[in-house]
């Protein structure tokens, strides 16, 4: 007997899907027993499903309601405390049905072929066991910004030890070469600098600066990391930073630290704070002209050094890789007029140890400007370069202009915006006292910035006074937006985290897991997942490290055995399996093929290359997921199945539910692991059964999440849509469609596609 | 003045916006395109407002005012507006709508009944077609059919100042061995300014016919010395009918001819030089470097380039059926690029439309200034032995 509990969801389902009919329905349905509820996941709900488990010996269950990455883990819990915590399978009724058919009775019929799917599958699953494997009590920080810094102090004050990972001379990151920081306007050293003491003194937390990971291997608990440092040329264990070799070197180039608003030596520290404390030779500038090792008492200076490859054992790691600003060169900014520079730069201007010690003076002549001009939204909220807004622009632009009127009560000052986005506590105050300071506030986005010389022209319109206006400014600043830096987008090749259309890393869900991702054990903090002021840096920092203590609390973690098995006898030792496999979970030694379950990350891309269907996934096995298809079909022949990889199809088209978009009734989505999971056999047999479609919802090339299973898809779709020409069906009706997990609006067009291609 | 509730017609913007992609609804009202728009530099007309008014469906107050019919059509805004809306259009629609609801221009009457009754909009009789070409042997390719069929276009076969110009397109091309052709008395308006000041009716018409005519000429490539001309054909008739021939502008050709080597330019022209970016050439065409390529092949000729170029260039204030309504704004704009002419050195102002040509002349009587007007092809005629 199947239990089938269906959920109201108060109106989210209960007003789109008549659900007492459902009931009614699948009541009469040989085998199954229907309830239904207004709030499934209260206490109530769980209680009736604890209840009727026990009293009808329930054999496997089946939860009508939302998607399962919402509230999946609770379901999975009040059913394991019955029975075997897999013996159930959702139908999502709410974001991929009720949420997206805005007809009632058509949503009513959707429904009832994806419960009838559920069942289908539901009747073939087994238990499956668990097994206890040991974490390693190590944490892998990746960049040392603000984000990192906290989270490092965090975890080590917990008792964990950190390996901190960055790439640049110095940790620190971007905050630590502001002047002052928004909404207090203290010091951003005063804060920095004993963050970063703390940091470096901190015996339970290891600095490897100049380097970056290369390479992620292993399983949540034991994650090898492969680092690469590259060489300093000095020798960190020596160098006292006592600066005599960059007194004497002869070297002087533009400073990237200083953003080429200075000059530094080929040897260099990036600031007298820097962690660690050591010079560095940056060798495309470096001469070779042997002064600093003449003059080095502490003999420090290697020429010979080398990069070093090492590896890192942890239980889990924190990306923090943070921001880089959208490079605005070569626009229509004009940023190669000295007169013209970036927010950042400005900064640089302003810190009393920088370039200009403090002083606003433009770069073209060392004077100071009279007339500054603050452009915002540069390179944000404009379709060309970035859609989104940067969220802290409005406030680090009227942070500098505050503080420079302040020193400055004759300088007169504009900022142009096109709404002035100050949401924070304490945040619209700071922006208020701006006005009353005189900074004239300009309502209007800067269309033209004009090189007059040494001067700049900017046209403006003031749409609160109807009025164009064509302004002269002596220094433009642009509030440059903010993009995930080189690093933050490198993680989704290096250890396959995935992103969304903006390319900033994304969370499991930004609501609810605002900093894990879908790979367990790893968590993201800070600007790599968003613009944002340092404060939620700091929260995000904070919560990361919360959430690992969490999950290494014990000295072994539970994990689900939903894994691949080998069914020996069937198994003829050819090792395609084992080939395929990029997890290196399949031994070949012994007598039989073994899958390792601690290493199986559960993709399934095995048994689709099995020349003998011995290799199976357990939860997605095939026929598991071909009797979901006949289910699907019973109830709507004509539907147009779409197989979706639970990493990002899946997840778009549940992000297109809460859109409300409106996606037709005839599309049914069928989860699975990955699209490296479904067979050949999958793609062809719905149009055995009546199907008009089929389409897979990938990841999109690159950013799979088990590394290459879209890739395989896409080979196995163009061999599958032969067949369907041969047969006469058409392959023109079977389709491979890429998009991210973020990516609703993909997997609304590619349904709507699909609809237009099968009618 | 405050906006009452009765005025806004809500269900109007509503029907408006339909099937316009990227129209005014989409606007945040940031005014990147207002600052640049020409007609607001020398009106009270703001873009900006506009989109706002559309999208409150302020219908009554956009009809009775003059505001829509200041545009010149340059699409300034267009190519400014960071989120990617398209004001242009929604221009052209409301333009529409208004001569639906019976509030036309009446600047442009007579150009309307014109065009109704004689298929031009000057006034001209048909016939007066062939005067400019009276003393050049030029095929009429309804008896004798040619390769090229040049289209020139109402305002430079009626207007005895741009006569040089398209002179020297005959010229020039004859002297690349090319076979050309006109329609003679046969040509049509080709409709670009009654579809711009909102008669897409009598547009469609004249559209119709004039696909009929080039496509029944044999001619493989139809030739335009006006750009409005080009893109009306290129990019307005795409919802009418499919236009066969291959369609370019002179430039574009004469830049083939001489990169194959067909027209030698040999007489050198001393002359400084500076060119001015129609906008119905550039910003809607995209063609940005042809008459740059020709210009620098001419020999002698020294180029100098104004500080607002391609897409960054001003409007002469000629389009949109604008100079027709407002002669003084278009002429004070013409005034205003001239002056960035005259900041560059040159002694010549050249460019490749009828409409800049026609516009930039009045703007240098009124002005009084030194430069001196000349089409591309006029230069290039100079460059060849004749
Ligand atoms: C001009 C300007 C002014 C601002 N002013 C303020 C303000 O006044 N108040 C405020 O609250 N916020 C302000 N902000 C925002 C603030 O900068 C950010 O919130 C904060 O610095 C982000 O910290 P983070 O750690 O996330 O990233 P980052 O500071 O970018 O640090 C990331 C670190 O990771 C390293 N890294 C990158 N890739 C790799 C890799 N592959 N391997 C190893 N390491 C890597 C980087 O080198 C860097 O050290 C301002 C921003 C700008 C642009
Ligand atoms: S060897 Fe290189 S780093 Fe050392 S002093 Fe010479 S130029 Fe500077
Ligand atoms: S924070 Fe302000 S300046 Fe930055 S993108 Fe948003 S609105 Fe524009
Ligand atoms: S097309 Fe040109 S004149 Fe018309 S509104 Fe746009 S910018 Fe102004
Ligand atoms: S530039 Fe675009 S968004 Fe801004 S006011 Fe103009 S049409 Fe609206």
């Amino acid at each position: 007997m199947i239990g089938v509990f269906i959920c109201f969801c108060g109106n989210n389902i209960g007003g789109y899907v008549h659900v007492p009919e459902l009931t009614e329905y699948f009541n009469k349905k040989e085998g199954v027993i229907a309830f239904d509820t207004m709030f499934l996941c209260s206490e109530i709900g769980q209680n009736l499903i604890k209840e009727k488990i026990e009293e009808l010996n329930l054999d496997s269950v089946v939860i009508a309601s939302c998607s399962p990455k919402h509230h999946g883990g609770i379901f999975q819990a009040c059913i394991g405390e019955k029975m075997n915590q897999f013996k159930w399978e959702f139908a999502n009724i709410r974001e991929q049905c009720a949420w997206v058919t805005p007809n009632k009775e058509e949503a009513t019929e959707k429904a009832k072929a994806i419960i009838n799917g559920a069942i289908e599958k539901a009747k073939l699953l087994t238990d499956i066991g668990t097994t206890k494997v040991s974490v390693t009590k190590d944490v892998l920080i990746i960049g040392g910004g603000i984000a990192g810094m906290h989270a490092s102090l965090e975890l080590s004050d917990k008792g964990f030890h950190v390996n901190m990972v960055e790439k640049k001379e110095t940790i620190g990151g971007n905050m630590v070469r502001f002047d002052r920081i928004f909404p207090t306007d203290d010091c951003a050293m005063c804060t920095g600098s004993p963050l970063l003491a703390d940091v470096a003194m901190n015996p339970l937390i290891d600095i490897f600066s100049l380097s970056e990971v290369t390479e992620v291997k292993g399983r949540a608990g034991e994650y090898i990391a492969t680092v690469v440092k590259k060489p300093r040329y000095v020798d960190e264990t020596k160098c006292t930073a006592c600066g005599e070799c960059t007194t004497h070197c002869p070297v002087e180039v533009w400073s990237e630290w200083d953003l080429e608003m200075g000059l530094r030596a080929a040897i260099y520290k990036p600031m007298a704070q820097a962690v660690p404390l050591k010079n560095r030779i940056e060798r495309d500038s470096c001469i070779r002209c042997g002064t600093c090792e003449n003059v080095c008492k502490a003999g420090a200076i290697m020429y010979d050094d080398e990069p070093r490859e090492f590896k890192l054992t942890v239980g889990a790691i924190v990306v923090a890789t943070g921001y880089d600003l959208v490079d605005l060169s070569n626009t229509e900014y004009h940023l190669e007029h000295p007169n013209v520079i970036t927010g950042l730069q400005l900064e640089r201007l302003k810190v009393p140890s920088g370039p200009t010690e403090g002083e606003i003076l433009r770069p073209s002549d060392g004077k100071k400007p009279k007339h500054l001009l603050f452009v915002q939204c540069a390179g944000s909220r404009d379709r060309r370069h970035n859609v989104y807004c940067s969220k802290i622009c409005c406030m680090y632009a009227t942070k500098n202009a505050r503080l420079i009127k302040a020193e400055n009560p004759e300088m007169d000052i504009t900022l142009c915006y096109i709404d002035m986005r100050t949401a924070g506590r304490g945040y619209e105050e700071f922006f208020d006292t701006a006005r009353e300071m005189g900074i004239k506030y300009l309502r209007g986005n800067v269309s033209e910035i004009v090189p007059d010389g040494e001067d700049l022209i900017v046209r403006v319109e003031d749409t609160f006074a109807n009025e164009p206006k064509a302004i002269k400014a002596d220094l433009v600043v642009l509030s440059t937006g903010l993009i995930p830096s080189q690093g933050t987008r490198d993680m989704g090749t290096i250890i396959h985290l995935v992103s969304g259309a903006d390319n900033f890393l994304a969370p499991v869900h930004v609501k609810i897991a605002p900093v894990d991702t879908a790979n367990k054990g790893i968590y993201i903090a800070g600007t790599s997942e968003s613009p944002k002021p340092i404060q939620e840096c700091i929260t995000d920092a904070g919560m990361v490290a919360s959430r690992i203590a969490t999950f290494l609390k014990d000295p072994e973690i539970e994990i689900e055995l939903v894994t691949s098995k080998i069914n020996p006898e069937v198994c003829i030792k050819c090792g395609t399996c084992a080939d395929n496999c990029v997890y290196d979970a399949i031994e070949t030694t012994g007598e039989f093929y073994k899958v390792l379950d601690v290493s199986c990350q559960s993709c399934g891309k095995c048994s689709v290359t099995c020349p003998t269907g011995a290799i199976d996934l357990s939860l997605y096995t095939e026929d598991q997921i071909t009797r979901q298809i006949d289910g699907i079909l019973a109830s709507d022949r004509d539907s147009i199945i779409a197989f979706s990889c639970y990493q990002c199809g899946y997840n778009a088209a549940d992000l297109a539910g809460t859109a409300k978009a409106k996606i037709s009734p005839k599309i049914k989505v069928i989860r699975v692991p990955c699209s490296g999971r479904v067979t050949m056999q999958h793609m062809l047999y719905p149009f055995y059964k009546g199907a008009k479609g089929v389409f897979l919802a990938a990841c999109l090339e690159g950013q799979c999440h088990y590394i290459d299973g879209n890739l395989q898809a896409k080979e196995k779709v163009a061999l599958a849509k032969k067949s369907l020409d041969i047969m006469g069906v058409g392959g023109h009706k079977l389709n491979l469609f890429n998009m991210s997990s973020a990516e609703g609006p993909k997997f609304v067009a590619a349904a709507k596609r699909m609809v237009e291609i099968c009618q | 003045m405050t906006i009452k509730e009765k005025e806004m017609d809500l269900e109007f913007s509503k029907k408006l916006a339909e099937d316009l992609t990227d129209n005014f609804q989409k606007c945040f009202q940031c005014g990147t395109c207002t600052a640049r728009c020409p007609a607001g530099i020398v009106s009270q007309y703001r873009v900006r407002k506009l989109m706002r008014m559309a999208q409150l469906g302020l219908k009554d107050r956009i009809f009775n005012s003059d505001e829509i019919w200041n545009c010149t059509t340059c699409s300034t805004c267009k190519i400014l507006c960071p989120w990617e809306v398209d004001p242009l259009s929604s221009i052209l629609r409301l333009r529409a709508e208004a001569v639906k609801a019976g509030h036309e221009n009446k600047k442009h009457d007579t150009l309307v009944k014109s065009l109704l009754s004689y298929d031009n909009p000057w006034l001209q009789p048909r016939s007066a077609r062939r005067k400019w070409y009276k003393k050049l042997d030029v095929k009429d390719v309804n008896k004798d059919p040619a390769k090229v069929l040049y289209y020139v276009g109402c305002t430079a076969t009626f207007d005895s100042r741009l006569w040089g110009m398209t002179k020297s397109v005959i010229n020039v091309l004859k002297k690349a061995g090319v076979d050309i052709g006109v329609l003679g008395k046969e040509e049509k308006c080709c409709g670009g300014t009654v579809r711009g000041i909102g008669h897409p009716d009598i547009f469609e018409n004249l559209a119709k016919r004039n696909i009929e005519d080039v496509n029944n000429s044999g001619a493989e490539i139809v030739l335009f010395s006006c750009p409005g001309c080009l893109n009306t054909f290129k990019n307005a008739y795409k919802s009418v009918g499919e236009v066969k021939p291959t369609l370019m502008h002179a430039v574009e050709y004469v830049e083939q001819l001489i990169k194959d080597g067909t027209l030698k330019l040999d007489k050198n022209v001393d002359r400084i030089v500076t060119y001015h970016d129609p906008c119905h050439l550039g910003k809607h065409c995209k063609i940005y470097e042809s008459p740059r390529e020709v210009l620098k092949a001419i020999p002698g000729l020294e180029f100098k380039e104004m500080k607002f170029i391609k897409e960054n260039s001003w409007c002469c204030g000629a389009g949109g059926g604008a100079k027709t309504a407002y002669p003084d704004r278009a002429t004070e704009l013409a005034s205003n690029r001239l002056e960035q002419a005259e900041e560059t050195g040159a002694k010549v102002i050249t460019s490749a439309c009828s409409f800049c040509y026609q516009n930039l002349l009045d703007g240098i009587k009124q002005k009084d200034s030194k430069l001196e007007m000349k089409d591309v092809m006029e230069l290039v005629a100079e460059a060849i032995e004749l």
